[in-house]
């Protein structure tokens, strides 16, 4: 029977198969390696110059890569595939929209799918990936699935991006206290060239072109080992167009699939008013604390009227207003066109009356009467500072 | 058994041994079992007395005797048998808090014939100095039963406040209770206070009834693993692989199982294979017992929560919210997001759901947006005064990690080139820190870094002791103090969550119809024995009638159902009146117009509310500095001077404390400020002069109306706490007291508490102070105590029933012989509890002022009761809950509820009814001035009148 120690230990390796390389004795990594491993791979996603709107992540585990590929700019979608259930099923939470999707919605829809399923069969539901990330996954493959690999992903698949990452075994010997390999169910590990010839072949055969990076730099006079983590990169020919497979076949069983809240952007029109409401009202506040109050041009019935001016100039300094309006006279015309405010004498400031402003600062004191009734926007101090009683309205503002 | 010695020995110490047993008891939390020698003494717990005290006694008697008497039959150990009014007598000078328990039957016994001897109380003491020092005669009997109740709650830490669910947490506690006992343990009856006056109301509340399956509940068991498991993740594997033999419902914690169902044997084995090594494993599996429905409220919220985000809600704080539907308030970049409260709690009623809409307000800008806003609004030299203000305090969702914090402070020195030392123990920059682990490029790298300091059980749990966040990857949250005062805000905000009656019960129906027709959730319940009612409950409510209102001139305004009488109050000349013979008015010189017709309608006005206005002396200032103002006040208070006036050209927040600061604390007179804006309608002056008016003759001392006090020497004391919002680490509490009859006079006090005291010392020196004023005035002091006490959360009830009660008494020995009857009543108004009236056709609408529900909803443990005192226009009226945490009065709940009715009726900045009783009201008011303006105390000269209205 195996001892209880032995037995934590192969759990650890379960659970954190992502981060074999901080166990051994031998060079840290800082970030550490599987930080660096994803953060590449992210780059050479963003670095490849090609339109990147759905990916594919074999292996996914504890979907850590998905969970930074959400924020790439331009993905619609993200598949993540592994053979393990229990592990992605676990995981799954990862990709769950959180809070801030949710207020700051995308722009673009995103749908995450994650599947349980193998590397070499085919599922019509990953058909028209634009990449594919195998991140630390050939290692674990049994030979005949490996030998299965590149046809299934090259030419069955056949994304514009594939992205294969590996142990590089040169390195194994700054690791002091590692004996064979650097995690138990790694079927083999490859030497830079073993590597190379395998990515080599199927560039060749299946029409890509592959380029080789890595990451984790061996320390100083070391250098002759590569990095730790070989990175291969292929990219399909231009030429050779996708040939869309017609097989209706879904094996891989669905484990969760997030839709991701998004709004498209309003018409730039509408963002504008909106942007002006807020700044000037914005703007207000301080006018009013201020008080520069200027007597109206012309009162009604000779009637003096405090009024609050804002200059356009002033508007302009807001990058969200300027975006749209280059010049006063850009945003005059356009303020002319909402009818929603009005422009004094020159056409140079939008005229607030105090009447419209509201009597936000009446009372000396600041302090309301608890008399109204609760307006339940929540109870939660946290999120709301102290105090849930409202002011009403023209009630107790009279009792100065 | 610990525990229940320690409660023992504790239940009934005398005053003077009280505090030093107590820090003794707590000094030693595990004590060792109850000796042998100990068990004579056992008597002293249970009172036999005062369960045989006439049953219309006071309410904590009737709850002292009931817990007594639940301990008595819980504790085998206890013998009751021969209930003895004898005092044991100190056995060795260890035991000496035990003597005192000694003398627990003689008190509460003496205590249902009103005056107990004090003889024996001395007698007892007598081997301990200090309490013979502090011991009044006859005093301490009262406090007694609540002396009990504090010895429980401190010695265990107890967290439900109730004395009837610390007794079950005081057997929990014990190793391996037996099942019995357990079980007995259900039939404690909740504590039931009820009135009968008014008239009887059909009303319905926003709670649901949870059904429990018969044969249903939660049980416990234990899990051994043969061979052992170390890892709980393999243990949890081996259970998981048990699921068909032990149902797809269980919690499981590495050692604790709960399943809804008992299994068939004591004992149960099972065989399972270990996931890694696939050896045979042995599960044994033993049953403890089965947990009553109020054991396991937070077992059923967790699941409640679960429920929650089966159906797709997201979690912001402690409450779920749809975030499907948000409202949107572009123009002030603001979202709503509708959403539900629910908790599930014993009520007197039984296992019930309290359910209520809730909307939370989520903002759209990064504080790195609002940064540069402020910037381009007041210039970058204002900048860090204005960020200070709008963004220290506020809580900030960050975009990477889906966590919130309280920026605590801005550190304009750092950016996000600035590094830290990361848990590797290098230094990284924050841009690279995020763009390695995030992916996420920073782009403006000169501004300051947001500060949050974790709490510390956050940093005892491992965090660091300072969190560094980057203000553009920081959303703002919530609605700042700023926003809350602002009307625009408030009033598109109210558009969206102000809900009225039929809306908010349309929407918790369409809640459990959710719940019900999910079949997920639904099932999910089921596996438990629950299911949720269809609607919400329907109760008894009493209405009392409105209370007329006495003004001066012998008048009467009859009470209306709205209880506002703002009209005809102007019609009548006000109770007691201080006339304005010698005062100032300052002004600055554009608003000289305003101020001079503002004294003219003063003096036009005063005279038909019975208030004589001399001409002011007026006095125009150079320019609006606020200086100005303070340099031109201070040269002119005289001695003689009743009031200062100062009209403000704007409401700028540091010119309006320098001019309170000034005359509150440095040159004691009242004071008014005005803002100009106010007085500078004509059509309004009038209305707004005679309101100024109202609040001068308060300031000055003076009365403007009074309700019908049946209570003769009553004296009613209201406290409330001000948390400082930039988190000085001091509270503030306002402690206002009335000193007449009628309850319109007011002595006005606020202590300080600094950080690492306890409030309670300031407090108890207010109330010494309160009963010496009061005595001065009546040459008498008051039979009969209540306080109001406000700011108060659900888990300090009991600390608040107990310590605080018992520190507050201290203040009475030193007037002697004196022990007045004394209550305590918690005022909570933040609570998630709504109450509608039927109309006809089962319409639903805000209930009138004077609305009172004590059953089926109150706290099963407590004696408490809900009732709605204000009027609303708007939205759903929000009752407030009394919780009578002590109360050693005679008087009945009637009684009880028509006083707190009455006091709501006092308020004189409000010619209505207002939430909370007048005094508390009074004392949030004076505290939130001290706290957010004057900032030290003011002065003793101002104390007998509402100068800070």
């Amino acid at each position: 029977m195996a001892s209880s120690e032995q037995v934590k230990k192969q759990l650890e390796q379960l659970t954190q198969c992502t981060k074999e390389e901080e166990r051994y004795d031998g060079p840290k990594f800082s970030p550490p390696l599987y930080v660096q491993r994803y953060q590449q791979v992210c780059e050479e996603i963003k670095g490849c110059g090609l339109e990147i709107k759905q990916i594919a992540d074999f292996g996914c585990a504890e979907c850590k890569l998905l969970q930074r590929l959400k924020y790439l700019r331009g993905v619609q979608r993200l598949v993540g595939v592994d053979i393990d259930r229990n592990l992605v099923d676990w995981n799954q939470n990862r990709l769950k929209p959180i809070l801030s999707d949710f207020i700051h919605r995308r722009e673009t829809p995103l749908c995450v799918q994650l599947f349980c399923g193998s590397v070499v069969e085919y599922d019509q539901r990953l058909a028209n990936m634009d990449a594919i990330t195998l991140v630390e996954l050939i290692e674990h493959l049994h030979v005949e699935t490996l030998a299965a690999l590149p046809n299934m992903i090259f030419q069955q698949l056949q994304p514009s991006l594939v992205i294969v990452t590996t142990p590089n075994k040169d390195y194994n010997v700054l690791f002091k206290d590692l004996k064979g390999m650097r995690h138990w169910d790694h079927k083999f590990e490859w030497t830079r060239q073993e590597f190379q010839n395998w990515c080599n072949v199927i560039a060749a055969k299946f029409s890509y072109l592959v380029r080789y990076s890595g990451v984790g730099d061996p320390p100083p006079g070391s250098e002759s080992v590569g990095r730790c983590t070989q990175i291969a990169v292929f990219v399909k020919n231009k030429q050779q167009l996708r040939k869309s497979l017609m097989i209706e076949s879904r094996p891989y069983e669905l484990i969760a699939s997030f839709d991701y809240p998004y709004e498209p952007k309003p018409h730039w029109e509408t963002q504008l008013l909106l942007e002006m409401q807020y700044y000037v009202c914005f703007l207000c506040k301080q006018y009013e604390i201020e008080r520069q109050q200027l007597e109206a041009d012309e009162g009604s019935g000779g009637e003096v009227t405090a009024c609050v001016k804002i200059p356009l100039k002033k508007l302009l300094l807001f990058p969200k207003i300027s975006k749209h309006c280059r010049d006063v006279e850009e945003l005059r015309k356009f303020i002319l066109s909402t009818k929603q405010w009005v422009l004094d004498g020159k056409g140079c400031s939008i005229l607030i009356t105090l009447d419209t402003i509201q009597e936000s600062h009446f009372f000396d004191n600041g302090f309301h009467v608890g008399n109204g009734c609760e307006e339940n926007t929540g109870t939660d101090e946290a999120f709301l500072t102290s105090g849930s009683n409202l002011p009403l309205p023209e009630e107790e503002e009279l009792w100065t | 058994m610990d525990y229940n010695g320690i409660e023992q020995q504790l239940a009934g110490c005398g005053r003077g041994g009280r505090g030093a047993a107590i820090l003794r008891a707590l000094q030693q939390p595990t004590r060792r079992p109850v000796s042998a020698s100990d068990a004579p003494e056992k008597p002293g717990i249970s009172t036999p007395a005062a369960t045989a005290a006439p049953p219309m006694s006071s309410g904590l008697m009737g709850r002292g005797g009931l817990l007594a008497s639940l301990a008595a039959s819980h504790a085998s150990s206890i013998s009751i048998q021969q209930p003895t009014f004898q005092p044991v007598a100190v056995a060795t000078p260890r035991q000496q808090q035990v003597a005192a328990t000694g003398a627990t039957p003689m008190g509460r016994g003496a205590l249902s014939q009103a005056a107990p001897p004090s003889g024996v109380g001395m007698q007892i003491s007598a081997g301990h100095q200090e309490a013979l020092q502090r011991l009044s005669s006859g005093g301490r009997g009262i406090m007694l039963p609540d002396m009990g109740r504090q010895s429980i709650s401190n010695g265990m830490a107890a967290p439900t406040p109730a004395s009837a669910s610390v007794q079950k947490d005081t057997i929990r506690t014990q190793v391996s209770p037996p099942v019995k006992e357990m079980q007995q343990l259900k039939l404690n009856e909740p504590v039931i206070m009820r009135g009968n006056a008014g008239v009887s109301v059909p009303v319905v509340a926003n709670y649901l009834r949870v059904g429990v399956q018969p044969n249903m509940g939660l049980f416990e068991y234990h899990v051994a693993f043969v061979p052992e498991a170390d890892s709980k993740n393999v243990r949890f594997k081996i259970m998981r692989s048990l699921q068909e033999s032990l149902g797809e419902a269980r919690t499981f914690d590495g050692s604790k199982l709960f399943l809804p169902h008992r299994l068939p044997q004591q004992f149960t084995t099972y065989q399972a294979l270990h996931p890694i090594t696939n050896e045979p494993v042995e599960v044994k599996i033993k049953f403890i017992t089965q947990r009553a429905p109020g054991e396991c409220i937070n077992f059923f919220n967790i699941l409640l929560r679960r429920l929650m985000r089966i159906m797709e809600m997201v979690s912001v704080g402690r409450h779920y919210y749809d975030p499907r539907n948000p409202a949107h308030i572009p123009q002030h970049k603001l979202e709503v997001w509708p959403g539900y409260i629910t908790a599930i709690n014993e009520f007197e009623g039984g296992l019930m759901l309290n359910t209520d809409v809730s909307h939370r307000v989520l903002r759209t800008q990064t504080v790195l947006e609002i940064l540069f806003d402020l910037i381009r609004r007041c210039g970058s030299e204002r900048l860090r005064d204005e960020a200070t203000k709008v963004i220290v305090g506020c809580v900030v969702l960050t975009r990477y990690n889906n966590r919130t914090y309280r920026v605590d402070e801005i550190d304009w020195g750092k950016n996000p080139l600035s590094t830290f030392v990361n848990h590797q123990g290098e230094a990284t920059s924050f841009r690279d820190y995020f763009k390695m682990h995030h992916d996420l490029s920073i782009q403006d790298l000169e501004q300051p870094l947001l500060l949050n300091r974790p709490k510390k059980r956050d940093i005892q749990e491992g965090g660091t002791e300072l969190i560094c966040l980057v203000p553009e990857l920081c959303y703002m949250t919530g609605l700042t103090d700023a926003m809350r005062q602002d009307f625009r805000i408030m009033k598109d905000l109210a558009l969206h969550t102000r809900v009225t009656p039929m809306q908010r019960r349309a929407s918790l129906r369409q809640f459990v119809k959710n719940v019900n027709e999910c079949t997920a959730a639904r099932e999910k319940l089921q596996q438990w024995g629950l299911h949720l009612e269809g609607d919400l409950v329907n109760l008894d409510g009493r209405q009392l009638p409105p209370e007329d209102i006495i003004v001066g001139g012998g008048g009467t305004i009859r009470g209306t159902k709205e209880c506002d009488w703002n009209r005809s109050l102007v019609h009548h000349p006000m109770l007691s009146v201080v006339n304005l013979t010698c005062w100032s008015v300052f002004y600055t010189k554009n608003d000289s117009g305003k101020a001079n017709d503002f004294v003219a309608a003063l003096c036009r006005l005063a005279p038909s509310m019975g208030m004589a206005v001399a001409a002011p002396q007026r006095l125009q200032l150079r320019d609006d500095r606020t200086d100005t103002f303070v340099r031109t006040i201070r040269e002119n208070i005289r001695p003689e001077l009743q009031m200062v006036v100062v009209v403000c050209p704007t409401a700028r927040d540091d010119r309006y404390s320098a001019i309170k600061k000034l005359t509150y604390s440095e040159m004691p007179v009242p004071s008014q400020v005005i803002n100009a804006r106010t007085i500078s309608q004509a059509g309004k002056l009038n209305s707004v002069t005679q309101k100024i008016a109202l609040q001068l003759n308060c300031k000055l001392g003076g009365e403007l109306w009074a309700v019908k006090i049946p209570l003769k020497d009553l004296m009613v004391i209201g406290i409330d706490v001000y948390h400082d919002a930039a988190c000085k680490g001091r509270s503030i509490a306002g402690f206002v007291g009335s000193t007449n009859a009628t309850i319109t006079r007011f002595y006005n006090q606020v202590a300080f508490q600094a950080p690492g005291q306890e409030l309670i010392d300031g407090l108890r020196i207010c109330l010494t102070r309160q009963l010496r004023e009061y005595s001065k005035i009546n040459h008498s002091l008051p039979s009969k105590i209540i306080i109001y006490r406000d700011g108060v959360g659900d888990g300090q009830l009991a600390a608040v029933g107990s310590h605080e009660i018992a520190h507050l008494s201290e203040a009475f020995v030193s007037f002697g012989a004196y022990s007045p009857q004394l209550a305590v009543i918690v005022v909570q108004k933040r609570i998630n509890t709504r109450i509608f009236s039927i109309q006809n056709h089962s319409q639903l609408d805000n209930p009138p002022p004077g609305t009172i529900v004590d059953h089926t909803i109150t706290r099963r443990d407590w004696y408490d009761f809900f009732l709605i005192s204000q009027h609303v226009r708007q939205g759903t009226v929000s009752p407030t809950h009394y919780v009578v945490v002590h109360n050693s009065t005679t008087l009945q709940p009637d009684h009880m509820q028509k006083l707190t009715y009455k006091m709501t009726y006092l308020y004189y900045n409000w010619p209505g009814t207002v939430r909370v009783p007048a005094p508390c009201q009074y004392a949030h008011k004076l505290a939130y001035l001290v706290g957010q303006h004057i900032h030290k105390e003011p002065s003793e000269h101002l104390a007998n009148r509402l100068y800070y209205l």
